[in-house]
C-alpha cells in the first residue's frame, strides 16, 4: 500500500471539514449576534411606544 | 384556507397560485418564525449524517480495486462538485425570483448563498487536484472539465463581488442576478464536458442513465456523504440568510431611532436628560 496517498486523502478531508466547520461557526456567530441585537432593539422600541 | 395575512392587497399585482405560495415566504417575520424551528433540526441532521459519513467513508468503505485507498477522496470531491453545480442552479432560480417577482428574500438568499457556493467550488477544485496527483501524476491539466469548473468558481466569485460593489443594494442584487443567469450556460458545459471532449477527467459514473458504474459498497457511502454535506450546506445558507434578515431589521430600527432623535425638539431632549 502506498502510504503517501494517505497525505492526499487526509489533506482533502481535513480541508473540507475545516472549511465547512469555519462556515458553520461564522454563520452561527453572526446569527447569534443578529438575534441578540434585534431582541435588544425591539425591546427598546416597544418600551418607547 | 386563505387568511387575511395571505390575501393579496389591492396594490399587489395579480399572482398565480405558485407565486402566491412563494410570496408567503416573502414576509421576513414569517420566514424567521418558520425557519427558527427548521434550523436546529437541519443542523442536527447534518451533524449526525456527516459524523457517520466520515466513519463510513474513511473506515468502513472498502478500498477500490484500481485506485486503492485514494478512492476515499471521492467521498468529499464528488459531493463538492454536485453542491457547486446544484448550488449554482439554486442561485439561478433565486435570480429569476428576484428579477421577475421581485421576491425580497431571494436577493438576500442569493447574496448569502454565493460565498458558500464559491467555497464548495474551491473545495471541489482543490480535492480534485489532490486526487489527480496520485492518480494522473499531475495536480492540474487544462482539460474541458477542470477548466469549466474553474469558470464556475470565477462565476461564484464574480457574483460575490458584484452584489457588494454598489452603494444601492437593490442595483447590486439585480446585476448579480443577471450575471448568475448568464453563467447558467456553463452548467451543461461542466456536466457534458467529459462527453463532448477528450478529457483526462473520467466520464460520469454515478449519474449515468443506465446503471452507476460503481459497486454499492462505494456508492452508498458516497450518497450518504453527499446527503450530509448537502444538509450542512443548507444549514449554513439558512443561518446566514436568517442573520442577514435580522441585520436588515436591526439597521431599520437603528435608522428609525436616529430619525426619532433628530425629530425630537432640543428643549424636549434637555427635559428628557
Amino acid at each position: 500500500m502506498n502510504t503517501a496517498h494517505w497525505w492526499f486523502i487526509g489533506l482533502s478531508w481535513a480541508l473540507t471539514l475545516i472549511v465547512f466547520g469555519a462556515l458553520s461557526v461564522a454563520a452561527l456567530l453572526r446569527h447569534r449576534n443578529a438575534k441578540r441585537q434585534l431582541a435588544r432593539l425591539e425591546t427598546r422600541a416597544r418600551g418607547k411606544s | 384556507m386563505a387568511t387575511v395575512e395571505n390575501a393579496p392587497t389591492q396594490d399587489a399585482p395579480r399572482q398565480t397560485g405558485a407565486t402566491t405560495s412563494l410570496h408567503r415566504f416573502a414576509n421576513p417575520g414569517r420566514f424567521l418564525r418558520l425557519t427558527d424551528n427548521w434550523l436546529p433540526w437541519l443542523a442536527g441532521a447534518a451533524l449526525l449524517v456527516l459524523g457517520s459519513g466520515v466513519a463510513w467513508a474513511l473506515v468502513f468503505a472498502p478500498p477500490d480495486w484500481q485506485q486503492g485507498e485514494t478512492v476515499r477522496i471521492m467521498f468529499v470531491h464528488v459531493p463538492m462538485a454536485w453542491l457547486a453545480m446544484g448550488g449554482y442552479l439554486g442561485l439561478a432560480i433565486l435570480s429569476v425570483m428576484s428579477l421577475i417577482w421581485r421576491h425580497p428574500l431571494a436577493d438576500l438568499s442569493a447574496r448569502e448563498l454565493a460565498p458558500v457556493g464559491a467555497a464548495v467550488t474551491a473545495l471541489c477544485l482543490i480535492t480534485g487536484s489532490l486526487w489527480g496527483r496520485p492518480m494522473w501524476g499531475t495536480y492540474w491539466v487544462w482539460d474541458a472539465r477542470l477548466t469549466s469548473v474553474l469558470v464556475l468558481f470565477f462565476l461564484w466569485l464574480g457574483h460575490v463581488a458584484l452584489v457588494r460593489a454598489f452603494d444601492d443594494p437593490e442595483r447590486g442584487a439585480r446585476m448579480g442576478a443577471i450575471l448568475a443567469l448568464v453563467g447558467v450556460v456553463n452548467l451543461p458545459i461542466v456536466k457534458f464536458s467529459v462527453d463532448w471532449w477528450n478529457t483526462l477527467h473520467q466520464p460520469a459514473s454515478v449519474t449515468r442513465l443506465d446503471t452507476p458504474a460503481m459497486h454499492v459498497d462505494i456508492l452508498y457511502p458516497l450518497l450518504w456523504c453527499t446527503l450530509g454535506f448537502s444538509l450542512a450546506f443548507a444549514a449554513v445558507v439558512l443561518a446566514a440568510t436568517r442573520a442577514a434578515v435580522m441585520e436588515r431589521r436591526v439597521r431599520a430600527l437603528q435608522m428609525a431611532a436616529a430619525r426619532r432623535a433628530d425629530a425630537t425638539p432640543a428643549t424636549l431632549r434637555g427635559a428628557e436628560a
